[in-house]
């Protein structure tokens, strides 16, 4: 008669399962975990064997998050709707396409999830078993549930934002840790290789590719898995196109990049990004694909930009650091010449009856490799001896100590000087090749007949200033050392010195100071100085004709050694 | 002092190492050393336990991208084992979980090899 007391008992008979479900949504914050129970519990009481959830994802827009017994090709699947319903209908009745997709999967009737006056998404069943309608009872308890529901999601979707926003943040979190670490990291690595490495490694870490290569303006490339030489070959388009982080897909459509482009493409280069150090393009980083698949995001290449430009400071830091220290090597290589040519010189001049003596030799920064001795005899002639190595540094400085072994051992055998003369060659074209050649001039000179027997071989011919205003030039010999074995015999010439003549023996970088303008001294020069301070003493000579040499370059900086070796009878 | 250690150990069959320490830019270089024995010696089946592992940073993360495909292309595989929350935090942030199988436990892993062979 009166239908109310069932209802009534139907009503206790729902709420039953209501409240536990009601419990159980709500003792957890999991989104997957609730819309999941929904859609179970929906389809035990509504006895239907397809049910979806669509969530809200932007404006107009929801996704299908959940659903079951329907085709999996579904989930994830996104609507667009205009003018989302706020009250459940029936997919038959609604035209649009968005709502026919689901129609097709059997879905049949649509319930808004609303909390708080805003639709969160909607609830999609179909499939009834019974193949009846939703009775006005059954209907009652959905919106009930629904209800439930919508509360327990309501909270679950700012839980689940709230956890992306902690990501996202972690996430950032973790950039700047990387920053921080490199930053303080690549400050203390001098070592190109190294930098790159590490680069490389925080560059696969922390963006997860394994595929990229760091191409620098000055040639050097750093690869893993990645072939940049076809792209190379358009190294200035691209270092000039490249100035903000750029995928390969956004290239500017013009003609003139499609080459590149397709370069990227068959390489496999999806991105590339500048390394810009004081606003200048340094080289490029270029990006595979990800290992794991999907594209970069903005954040992940403005990243590679922020590391990038650390690290192009840093190798450009290395570059000047190596270039100061590869300086410094070839400063003490230098200094080792030095010091090896220094030492090889008498270190005091040998006293000889009847004669002054004074010598000089001013390396050149470079080190030339000048050469002079002076030794005496056991039967007291005084050896005077000046040469002039190819080369400069310590392998002349080296060659240098060569001839002077050689000499030394040979002088106390006693042998005539043209003979000496063509064992010295002989060794030394055996011990160096012909590339190292030696200018050599000695001469042997007998306190009591006061003559100079002599050898020159290829060097500079020394002067005899004689007393009488006269000069002779000593050019009897023969080939410069080093170059051949001696064929013919060297020749010997023979000068006697009266008092008050001066033999001055010299090398090229006497004749050939040059000032700025390139122009040399010359022998011409030297010679007509020479006559104007030939009154002096040997050491004085040697000091004027240094000053008048110094006065001809007039500043420029000395290019090669310069060597005097003046000896007067007196 | 290197704040950062790779210790080497067999566990049927499975190249396991100990990492202990602290693993960023600087210690980077240690475990890079590492991989390359392993490689060298042609042992591809790599466990990496990380129960003393305090810290990783990217430039760690790298070195385990560094070596991943060369290891796969010779049919083995890297693991890993054995993280602290903090430390599995840093691997899931950066998405290895997409790319490394990552395991509570030493054993299951070796199980795992197994599995495999």
């Amino acid at each position: 008669m009166n239908p109310q007391p069932s209802i009534k008992r139907s009503h206790l008979l729902d709420s039953a399962p209501l409240f536990e479900f009601s419990t159980l949504v709500n003792s957890t914050l999991d989104l997957k975990f609730i819309l999941g129970s929904v859609l179970l519990t929906l389809m035990a009481k509504l006895r239907v064997t397809k049910s979806l959830v669509l969530l809200k994802t932007g404006e107009g827009k929801f996704r299908i998050e959940n659903c079951k017994g329907v085709g999996s090709e579904l989930l994830r699947k996104e609507i667009r709707l205009a003018r989302p319903p706020k009250k459940d209908f029936a997919v038959s009745q609604v035209s649009s396409p968005a709502w026919k997709t689901f129609y097709g999967a059997g879905i049949e009737r649509i319930f808004p999830i609303v909390s708080h006056g805003k639709v969160l998404g909607y609830f999609g069943i179909g499939g009834r078993m019974d193949k009846g309608q939703v009775s006005a009872r059954e209907k009652e308890f959905v919106d009930i549930f629904i209800n439930v529901a919508a509360s327990a999601i309501d909270k679950g979707i700012a839980f689940q934002e709230l956890r992306s926003v902690n990501r996202t943040l972690d996430g950032k979190i973790q950039e700047l840790k990387t920053l921080f670490e490199l930053s303080k990291e690549f400050t203390a690595v001098i070592d190109r290789e190294r930098l790159l490495k590490l680069f490389g490694f925080t560059l696969m870490g922390q963006i997860g590719v394994n595929r990229f290569a760091v191409c620098l303006k000055d040639g050097g490339v750093f690869a893993s898995r990645l072939d940049t030489s076809a792209l190379l070959t358009f190294e200035k388009k691209i270092f000039s196109l490249v100035t903000s982080p750029m995928r390969v897909a956004d290239f500017p459509k013009r003609k003139s990049l499609a080459a590149p482009k397709s370069a990227c493409e068959a390489a496999g280069i999806t991105a590339i990004i500048p390394l810009q150090s004081q606003n200048e393009v340094k080289g490029i980083v270029c990006l595979g694909e990800r290992l794991r698949g999907g594209g970069y995001s903005q954040a992940d290449l403005e990243f590679v930009y922020s590391i990038g430009n650390l690290a192009i400071i840093s190798l450009e830091n290395s570059r000047l650091f190596n270039e100061a220290i590869e300086k410094q090597k070839l400063e003490d290589e230098l200094t080792i010449a030095r010091e090896i040519q220094n030492g090889l010189l008498p270190k005091s001049l040998p006293e000889i009856p009847g004669f002054q003596i004074a010598a000089l030799n001013s390396p050149s920064k470079q080190v030339g490799g000048d050469y002079y001795d002076l030794l005496l005899t056991k039967r007291g002639k005084l050896i005077l001896a000046i040469g002039d190595v190819s080369g400069k540094g310590t392998p002349a400085s080296l060659l240098m100590a060569n001839v002077q072994a050689t000499i030394r051992a040979l002088v106390p055998f006693d042998l005539p000087l043209a003979e000496c003369t063509a064992r010295v060659n002989d060794l030394l074209f055996e011990n160096t090749g012909a590339n190292k050649f030696i200018t050599f001039f000695w001469g042997a000179l007998d306190p009591v007949s006061r003559s100079l027997r002599y050898v020159n071989a290829g060097h500079n011919h020394p002067f005899v200033l004689r007393a009488n205003g006269t000069v002779k030039r000593l050019g009897e010999g023969g080939l410069l050392l080093g170059i051949m074995k001696a064929l013919a015999p060297y020749q010997e010439g023979s000068v006697k010195l009266e008092t008050g003549d001066t033999l001055v023996l010299f090398t090229d970088g006497v004749s050939e100071a040059m000032d700025n303008e390139g122009n040399e001294y010359t022998e011409e020069r030297l010679e007509a100085f020479l006559r104007t301070v030939i009154s002096r003493t040997p050491q004085e000579i040697v000091s004027a004709v240094q000053e008048d040499v110094a006065r001809h370059v007039s500043g420029a900086p000395q290019s090669d050694d310069i060597t005097l070796v003046v000896a007067k009878a007196v | 002092m290197s704040n950062f250690k790779v210790s080497f150990r067999e566990n049927n069959n499975v190249h396991v190492m100990d990492l202990k320490g602290y693993l960023d830019a600087h210690t980077t270089p240690h475990l890079e050393e590492a991989f390359e024995k392993l490689i060298a010696e042609k042992k591809y089946n790599i466990l990496v336990n990380c129960k003393d592992l305090s810290y990783i940073s990217s430039a760690g993360l790298g070195v385990f991208m560094a070596y991943i495909e060369d290891v796969r292309m010779n049919k083995g595989d890297i693991k890993l084992s054995n993280m602290s929350p903090k430390v599995f935090n840093i691997f899931d942030l950066l998405g290895f979980p997409m790319l490394y199988e990552i395991f509570k436990d030493e054993n299951e892993a070796v199980k795992k090899f197994e599995a495999k062979s």
